[in-house]
This record gives structure tokens, C-alpha cells and sequence, in this order.
């Protein structure tokens, strides 16, 4: 069904190997195009080594305060599409949400709260 | 030789902004044309049956076969098309609805009504010294009822309904902390709504209302002297003046969810956009419209030339929600909200709406309905289904959903638009046709090209600013709805 482009998400569901665009209202929104070109590489991070996320390091002094990002964005690095198991909730699949408030990493850590199993309701 | 017939009936299509969509009614998915789909599709339309041979001379001066086959298989698979017509013809298989896990309870918790709108399809509903009113036990019993019949579903919703339900507050205030207690326990979650005439709202409710964070909707028909010709208290005088204080007050203090208008249109209240803008002025998030139900001899029911009037001034709003959609901003239209929101997710009904799958209705004696609308209307007591102290009937009730599927009512089956209608309100077809499994059949006409208006806007959205959808529509829980 290569003649037909999906507009809706049921087209997009029901007959995925149609045509080669796809559809995703938020990567077509326009006021954002702009910005999507410029930062094209980092939209979708496959691995720390992939985004060049230093992570979990000290500067040439010992300390944080020289590093190229906020310390701070360790605290989530780890959590990012990565199958490295780390001592962070991960968001690929079982706390999708968990970094979701924290917008910046230098003011929002503290939304970077300890995650508990859910428990499964009794039937 | 094999043949090519196209199933007008199967498809919908239109240009919108120079380009051509299809959708596919069987499945509501709608796709862009692409220029060779786009002009084979034409030449199916004047031709209707064509041998394959004719259809690829037809084509093969501008389009390769291997193009040609790749859109009729397309097409096949869309239904848009036939390939070979006649060589078998499947036999619709019965349907049979089993499971009926439900998400919301609707409790008429009081038969009364201070008001005594002219409109009001509750004939049934008594005045306030002889109206009754839901027990303790009953509405106990109709939570317990809810819950336990929910199967895996986590968000339950339970609708206070009258009558005029703040007439009952005392049990209403009863009902949230056990229905509460209750989905904590069984690890769900239960959201709680209301729709009121706004008479008797005060203070206390207003902060009850807030702390449980219920959907509230209320009911009022636009500016005093439209409002007050048809929504009048028992001894006939108009309510407006009496309501809009409170109104203010409940809009004012309660910030934390819209609070929606529903409006409803009758002979001679067709104002569409002078209404709207009233009520979007006195601060309400958005307003939804409904025309009266009414048999067509009453004096309230709608003429042709209202509904004309009425789909004009919808008209009117759609063009103002787009144009303010492609600036990246709401109006809140709820008639034109949800079919967008159809639109964008494909929703594909078999029957019209959740009565009595998802939703069922309890009036004051603890008897089981279809809907809200159901329990006052003179002569509706074929459509209860047992009563949750004795028993409820939920054989009846599948046997009643099984024939109520769209694939049972001839009437629609050349419609482009049965899988987004499946036949309309049962209410509406019980009161108008004496039977509720009827196609509301007056309102084809214009539903069609209401649908249509809404098709054209969302595509129009999906081109030029697609994230206005997941931006403000897509976030909205269904539970939130204009009942």
C-alpha cells in the first residue's frame, strides 16, 4: 500500500508498512521544525557513548565543578534508552515517567525521587 | 475476465488544501492520495464495475501496471474495492456481544426537580413533595454493583444524575468517601461527575465539588432571554437570574477542571453563536450543544429550518475552532472536539454509544437502565434490566446490544458515516419511533455533513499544525463528557 500515506492513527496502527512517512503529529509540529534540524543527532540517544554523555565523572580537580554538564544530569544519564543495568529507574520500559518533571537537571533533581515495584491490586 | 467493482459505500473522500484523502469506513483509518491513487480512484468512481483489462488501458499511459496493482491491492484490503464481485459472497457472521465490563454508573439520586423545563424528557420526573429520592442503601448497593462487575477496568466514573442530583447532596456526600474507600481497596481508581441546573448550588457544594475533584457540567441554555423561555421552575418563572450568581461563583472558585455548559437547542432557540459566546464569556472552558429529543408534534421540537439554522451556526464555530487551532489556540466547541478527536484516533463504532456496555444507569429504586435518559420516560420500563438489589438482567441486555450492532440496521448500510453514528441514540429513537434499536433517521441529512465539516477541519489541522492536537485535545480523559 504504497499509494497511501496514513493521517490518522488508526491508518497508522492498522497498516504499518505503508509508504516511507509515518505519522506523528509531534514530529510534524511545525513552530517546532526549526529546532528539530538543529539538534537532529541528539533526539534520539542510543547509548551514553552515542550522546558523548560523560556521566558519572570528576574533573581534572576531584571535583564537579568543571564538568562539561551539570553534575546533576548523572542522575539520570543511565536511564536514558540504554540496556546498561543501572542503580537508576529505567525509562525504556518499566518508569516510562520518572524523569518527566525534571526539566533541568540542575533545579528539578529533586523530582528525581526513589521508585518503589507497584503493587498489583487484588483481584 | 476478472472484474473491478468499487463499494461507494466503503469509503469517503475529500480535498482538502489541494490534496485528496480517502477514508475507509470500515475502519475510520483515513490516508492521503497520492496523485496515481488519487486519478485510478476517479476513474473506479465513473466507471463503478470495470474489467481489470479496460482499468489498466485506461491507466497505463500515465501509471506502470506494477504501480496500477500495487493500489488495487490497496484498495482491496481498505474494502474500497472489490476484485472478482460475485465469486463469493461471505456470510455475515451473527454477532454476539458477551463481556459487559463496566466503567461508569449514572445514579438518578433524585427523582425531583425544582425546575420544570418545558424541553425535559423526564415527563416522569415528580415534583419536589412527591418526588423520591435514592436511599443510602440503594446507592450503597450501586457502587458495590459498579465494582464489582468492572472486570479489569481500573477507571471507574460514577455520575450523580437527577432530577436535579444536588437535590440529594446529603447522599451524594455520603456516596464519595465509600465509593473512595472502596477503589482503594480494590486498587482502581473512581472519578465522580455531576450535572446540575445550578438553582440550588451553594458554598458547601461548590468546595465539595472542588476537594473531590468531580467533572461538573451545567446545564443552561445562553443569555437570560433565550435561557428563560424554556428553563423555568415549576411555577414558571425563569431561572437565569436566579442561577448565574452561583454559576460565577462555582466558575470562579472551582479552577482546577473545565467545567463544561451543555446547552440545548429547541424550536426557536438556534442562536448557536450568540449562545456560545455568552456562555464563553461567564467563563465556561467549553460548551456542548444538543438538540432537543422530542416527538415532531410538541411545540419545542426542532423544524427544518431550525436545523438548518443550527448546523449554520456550527458551521460558523467550526471555521472560528480552526482558524484559532492554526494559531495554536482552543475554543472550547466540545460538538466539534470529539469528532476531531474521533477523526484522529480512528474510532470505529458498532454500536452508538456505551449504554449498556460500558454504562448503565440506576435510578432511585435501585432499578437498572440503559441510560440517564431512560428511567422518567413513560413507558421505557421495557428497557430495565432487573435492579441491582434483585438481580440484574444482563442476559437481556446482550441480547439487546446483539441486535442494536450497526450490521443489523439496513437503514445505514450504504451510509459513509455508520461507523461513527451506528444509528444514533437509542433515546432519541424511542421517543421519536417507539423503539430504541430505530436509526435516528431526521438527523441523517444533517449529521453527514456535520461529520464532514469535521473531517475537513481535523485534515486541515493534521497539514498545518498538527500538534494542536496532542497539544489540547489528546490529553482530555474521556470521562469528562457532556452527559
Amino acid at each position: 500500500m504504497k499509494h497511501f500515506k496514513p493521517v490518522n492513527k488508526k491508518a497508522q496502527a492498522k497498516y504499518p508498512s505503508q509508504g516511507e512517512e509515518t505519522f506523528d503529529p509531534k514530529e510534524e509540529r511545525t513552530d517546532l521544525k526549526e529546532e528539530k534540524a538543529d539538534v537532529v543527532g541528539m533526539q534520539m540517544p542510543l547509548a551514553c557513548a552515542s550522546t558523548l554523555d560523560p556521566g558519572w565523572e570528576v574533573d581534572p580537580f576531584g571535583g564537579v565543578a568543571q564538568l562539561c554538564q551539570p553534575m546533576e544530569s548523572d542522575l539520570y544519564g543511565c536511564t536514558d534508552p540504554c540496556w546498561w543495568p543501572a542503580q537508576v529507574p529505567d525509562n525504556l520500559n518499566t518508569y516510562p515517567n520518572w524523569s518527566a518533571n525534571c526539566n533541568a537537571a540542575v533545579q528539578d533533581w529533586r523530582t528525581l525521587e526513589t521508585v518503589f515495584p507497584e503493587e498489583e491490586p487484588e483481584a | 475476465m476478472p472484474t473491478i467493482q468499487l463499494n461507494p459505500e466503503n469509503f469517503h473522500d475529500v480535498e482538502v488544501g489541494g490534496k485528496r484523502y480517502a477514508m475507509a469506513v470500515k475502519d475510520t483509518s483515513i490516508f492521503e492520495l497520492d496523485e496515481a491513487s488519487s486519478a485510478l480512484l476517479d476513474h473506479l468512481k465513473s466507471e463503478r464495475i470495470v474489467t481489470s483489462e479496460s482499468l489498466f488501458r485506461a491507466m497505463e499511459a500515465k501509471y506502470s501496471r506494477e504501480q496500477i496493482q500495487e493500489i488495487l491491492e490497496g484498495l482491496t484490503e481498505l474494502q474500497i474495492i472489490t476484485q472478482d464481485p460475485g465469486k463469493e459472497i461471505p456470510l455475515k457472521k451473527k454477532v454476539e456481544i458477551k463481556s459487559t465490563p463496566l466503567t461508569t454508573i449514572v445514579l438518578n439520586v433524585s427523582n425531583k426537580c425544582n425546575m420544570g423545563c418545558h424541553y425535559c424528557y423526564g415527563e416522569g420526573f415528580e415534583d419536589l413533595k412527591t418526588g423520591k429520592q435514592m436511599e443510602w442503601e440503594v446507592a450503597k448497593q450501586s457502587v458495590d454493583f459498579l465494582f464489582e462487575n468492572s472486570g479489569s477496568n481500573k477507571k471507574l466514573t460514577v455520575v450523580f444524575f437527577g432530577g436535579e442530583a444536588l437535590l440529594n447532596f446529603k447522599l451524594i456526600k455520603q456516596v464519595v468517601p465509600y465509593a473512595k474507600d472502596l477503589a482503594k481497596k480494590m486498587g482502581k481508581w473512581v472519578d465522580f461527575t455531576v450535572t446540575t441546573n445550578a438553582t440550588v448550588l451553594n458554598k458547601e457544594m461548590i468546595h465539595f465539588l472542588k476537594e473531590h475533584r468531580f467533572g461538573v457540567t451545567v446545564s443552561i441554555d445562553g443569555p437570560k432571554e433565550i435561557h428563560d423561555q424554556r428553563r423555568v421552575f415549576k411555577g414558571g418563572q425563569g431561572t437565569y437570574d436566579v442561577i448565574i450568581p452561583k454559576v460565577k461563583e462555582l466558575l470562579s472558585t472551582y479552577r482546577t477542571r473545565p467545567i463544561g455548559a451543555r446547552v440545548t437547542l429547541t424550536r426557536g432557540v438556534t442562536q448557536v453563536r450568540r449562545i456560545f459566546d455568552h456562555l464563553m464569556e461567564l467563563g465556561f472552558y467549553e460548551v456542548g450543544f444538543s438538540p432537543v429529543t422530542s416527538g415532531s408534534n410538541q411545540s419545542f421540537a426542532l423544524t427544518v429550518v431550525d436545523l438548518a439554522e443550527i448546523y449554520a451556526g456550527f458551521r460558523e464555530l467550526a471555521q472560528i475552532f480552526l482558524e484559532k487551532a492554526l494559531k495554536d489556540e482552543y475554543l472550547g466547541f466540545s460538538n466539534l472536539s470529539q469528532i476531531i478527536m474521533d477523526f484522529y484516533n480512528g474510532t470505529n463504532k458498532f454500536l452508538p454509544c456505551g449504554a449498556g456496555i460500558g454504562l448503565l444507569d440506576i435510578d432511585h429504586k435501585g432499578d437498572v437502565y440503559l441510560c440517564h435518559r431512560f428511567p422518567s420516560t413513560p413507558g421505557s420500563e421495557v428497557h430495565s434490566y432487573g435492579n441491582v438489589q434483585k438481580g440484574v438482567d444482563f442476559m437481556g441486555l446482550r441480547m439487546f446490544l446483539s441486535e442494536a450492532h450497526i450490521d443489523n440496521k439496513a437503514d445505514c448500510s450504504k451510509c459513509w458515516i455508520r461507523h461513527l453514528c451506528a444509528g444514533g441514540c437509542y433515546h432519541e429513537a424511542f421517543t421519536r419511533y417507539g423503539d430504541a434499536l430505530h436509526p435516528n433517521l431526521h438527523y441523517c441529512d444533517i449529521l453527514r455533513s456535520w461529520q464532514e465539516i469535521g473531517l475537513r477541519v481535523y485534515l486541515e489541522i493534521m497539514e498545518k499544525n498538527p500538534g494542536f492536537i496532542t497539544k489540547y485535545l489528546e490529553p482530555r480523559r474521556a470521562n469528562y463528557e457532556t452527559l
